[in-house]
């Protein structure tokens, strides 16, 4: 069942942005890490109640930030490239997170799909759509306080 | 359209009903329309109009979502845990389980997931869905961790967050219930 929802066909079928586009798979199914862990370096599940501080809303993207924020990020315009800085997008429907992906130093964006595999993906747009709706925030930190 | 329906019963204490402020149940039809038509379930349905469509902030009225559907699969559970022929749960189980992964694989939040009818269903199918569950998990692995400890009444996981270690800690009480 996981193989056949990480197939290429399940995910251009959910996010159909990817087709067309370059994507490729990063790494195997993980259930103990979700997105946020992933984006932010921590091979983590980061859910209200697990790894997220009290009183934050964790299905905002008002709380996605704070949480951030608490990381090392401060918000940026954009998710231009650059040698400095490591970068996540915060992808929402409206108020709602819903996904966040980070940029690799190729300037690629990588992602864990919820409870399934991480993929690398040229564009952020190849996963908005339906599921995640559309990038909302950028947010950036040093290099250096990626811990892994 | 408004419309008013009576509370229905489900075994919760009543001071939920005095926290969210609700003394009669009211929902607007069209917004839940889509829900409706979803849910061949009529007492799950109004389980949930009766409390969490009246909430003010969609992120209230989804946590009170999931509070009562897992509520409602209580109750409907009680009911189910008369013997059901396993063939039968075995389908019902395969389709509530491959609908739920199709509808929430890409999730990132537990709760969401959780929330999501196929899972309730799975709930609602009663003690008779725990060697199933247990398979899967040795199986293949997913977040079956609320369904099960919904399902036993317990939690030998001692409340671990780590999966891994839940995984673990379930499939050794099953094996000494004698489910798996």
């Amino acid at each position: 069942m996981w193989e056949e929802l990480s197939s290429e066909q399940s995910l251009e079928t959910d996010f159909p942005g990817l087709v067309g586009t370059r994507y490729e798979r990063a790494s195997p199914i993980s259930f103990n890490c979700n997105c946020f862990g992933f984006a932010i370096g921590r091979n983590e599940w980061w859910e209200s109640g697990v790894n997220w501080p009290n009183g934050v809303p964790d299905d905002t993207v008002e709380g996605w930030v704070t949480v951030l924020r608490q990381q090392g990020y401060s918000t940026c315009d954009d998710g231009m490239l650059t040698d400095a800085f490591e970068k996540v997008a915060v992808y929402s429907q409206g108020i709602e997170a819903t996904h966040v992906a980070h940029q690799l130093k190729t300037g690629q964006w990588e992602s864990k799909l919820g409870w399934g595999i991480d993929i690398k993906h040229e564009t952020l747009e190849a996963l908005e759509g339906e599921n995640y709706g559309n990038v909302t925030v950028f947010l950036q930190r040093l290099r250096a306080e990626r811990s892994q | 359209m408004e419309l008013l329906l009576e509370r229905p019963y489900v075994p919760l204490d009543e001071g939920l009903w005095t926290k969210c402020g609700i003394s009669s149940a009211k929902f607007y039809l069209s917004e839940w329309r889509e829900m409706l038509d979803l849910l061949c379930d009529t007492d799950l349905v109004y389980s949930y109009f009766a409390h969490g469509a009246s909430m003010r902030s969609a992120t209230a009225r989804k946590a009170c979502l999931r509070q009562w559907l897992i509520a409602a699969a209580r109750s409907h559970q009680a009911s189910s845990d008369t013997p059901q022929p396993e063939n039968e749960v075995a389908q019902r189980f395969d389709r509530y389980m491959n609908q739920w992964r199709r509808e929430t694989w890409f999730m990132s939040s537990v709760k969401k997931r959780t929330a999501n009818l196929n899972y309730l269903l799975i709930i609602s199918l009663g003690k008779s869905a725990i060697p199933f569950i247990l398979t899967d998990l040795k199986q293949r692995g997913d977040h079956w961790f609320l369904a099960l400890r919904v399902l036993a009444e317990e939690d030998p996981s001692n409340g671990s967050e780590d999966f891994n270690w839940q995984r673990e800690a379930w499939l050794t009480w099953g094996a000494r219930k004698g489910y798996i």
